[in-house]
């Protein structure tokens, strides 16, 4: 197979895919989108079976697989799937109509209906940007007054929808939550993120990880989202909520995954390579 | 740098500055490193 790997920071997980993909016998090519530059439509000249993204910066990511996609590569995860990801006003609206269930949510535009909305989600509440990643930004609002000042910060970003607030409910999940992967029709491997120390259990914030255990009701609910969401290899987050079980908070089109090798000794490239292998096959 | 270092990789240079590889005229060179960006995540 002829396998390109589109990437701007060389991290740990595009040196294992490069070094994985030469050990099945794939002729890789990493493919450095931040030098490069060309005309919508040009090919880039290289003849690829398909195109892993891996690219760090979401615009970088979704700018650059569109571009690839013009020139009639298939792109993993492909563009309208990040767009679901990333956004995640629209990941969870996707995630909600089809009837996963997802922490309750609010969208206002304004601070006085954020405030309204708040107060009937019932204080604390969380607020974080439309599109953000590694727990950046991410904030418990304990009152009217903490949320109001948390959203005239946001105000003063230069955050795309820094104008959309959105407020959560604070899930009263146990000191964890969980990572779990979907990578093609499979969902093989997870962690379970846990910070003792921070309500927030981003991995980039601290959370140690540790094996998760797959049940058959966890590993339905990932293909589900999958379903709804499209796209090959995705990072799924979900709470343990109390109550309602299972709440998927987030979907990451472009995930990272050392610590999740590290702890299942598990090889997510090795897998996600055969997996798009047999993919292309069909 | 080393001998298979690639470009999108961040080195720690003695002075504490982060710089990245990057191809310039066909070879590898080395420029400061870009900040985390507002959009960068998984």
């Amino acid at each position: 197979m002829r396998l390109g790997v589109a990437y701007d920071v060389l991290r740990w997980e595009e040196r294992d895919l490069f070094s994985e993909a030469r050990k099945l016998g794939y002729d890789v090519r990493p493919l450095y989108i931040k030098d490069y530059a060309d005309l919508v439509g040009n090919s880039i000249g290289e003849n690829l079976d398909a195109v892993i993204q891996r690219g760090v910066s979401h615009s970088r990511a979704l700018i650059s697989t569109t571009l690839l996609e013009s020139q009639g590569l298939r792109v993993f995860n492909d563009s309208l799937t990040l767009v679901r990801c990333e956004n995640k006003a629209l990941t969870l609206s996707l995630l909600a109509k089809s009837g996963v269930s997802i922490p309750r949510t609010a969208i206002a535009f304004s601070k006085e209906k954020a405030l309204e909305i708040a107060r009937k989600l019932g204080y604390p509440v969380v607020i974080k940007p439309i599109e953000g990643s590694w727990g950046r930004m991410v904030a418990k609002a304990v009152d009217d007054d903490s949320l109001y000042s948390l959203m005239e910060y946001q105000d003063y970003t230069t955050l795309q929808f820094r104008t959309a607030y959105m407020v959560q409910e604070f899930v009263r999940k146990p000191d964890r939550d969980i990572r779990i992967f979907v990578i093609g029709d499979e969902a093989p491997v997870g962690i379970y993120r846990v910070n003792k120390a921070n309500w927030k259990t981003n991995t980039a914030l601290g959370a140690k990880a540790e094996p998760l255990k797959i049940d058959p009701e966890l590993r339905e609910l990932a293909m589900k989202v999958k379903d709804v969401i499209g796209g090959f290899f995705l990072g799924i987050d979900v709470f343990e909520d109390p109550d309602r079980g299972y709440v998927v908070n987030e979907v990451n089109g472009v995930p990272e995954y050392k610590n999740t090798v590290r702890v299942n000794n598990f090889n997510v490239s090795g897998f996600l390579l055969k997996k798009l292998a047999e993919l292309i096959k069909k | 740098m080393d001998d298979n270092a690639l470009p999108g990789e961040v080195i720690e240079h003695e002075c504490g500055a982060l710089l990245e590889v990057y191809m310039k005229d066909g070879k590898l060179a080395l420029r400061v490193a870009e900040q985390i960006g507002e959009d960068w995540g998984e």
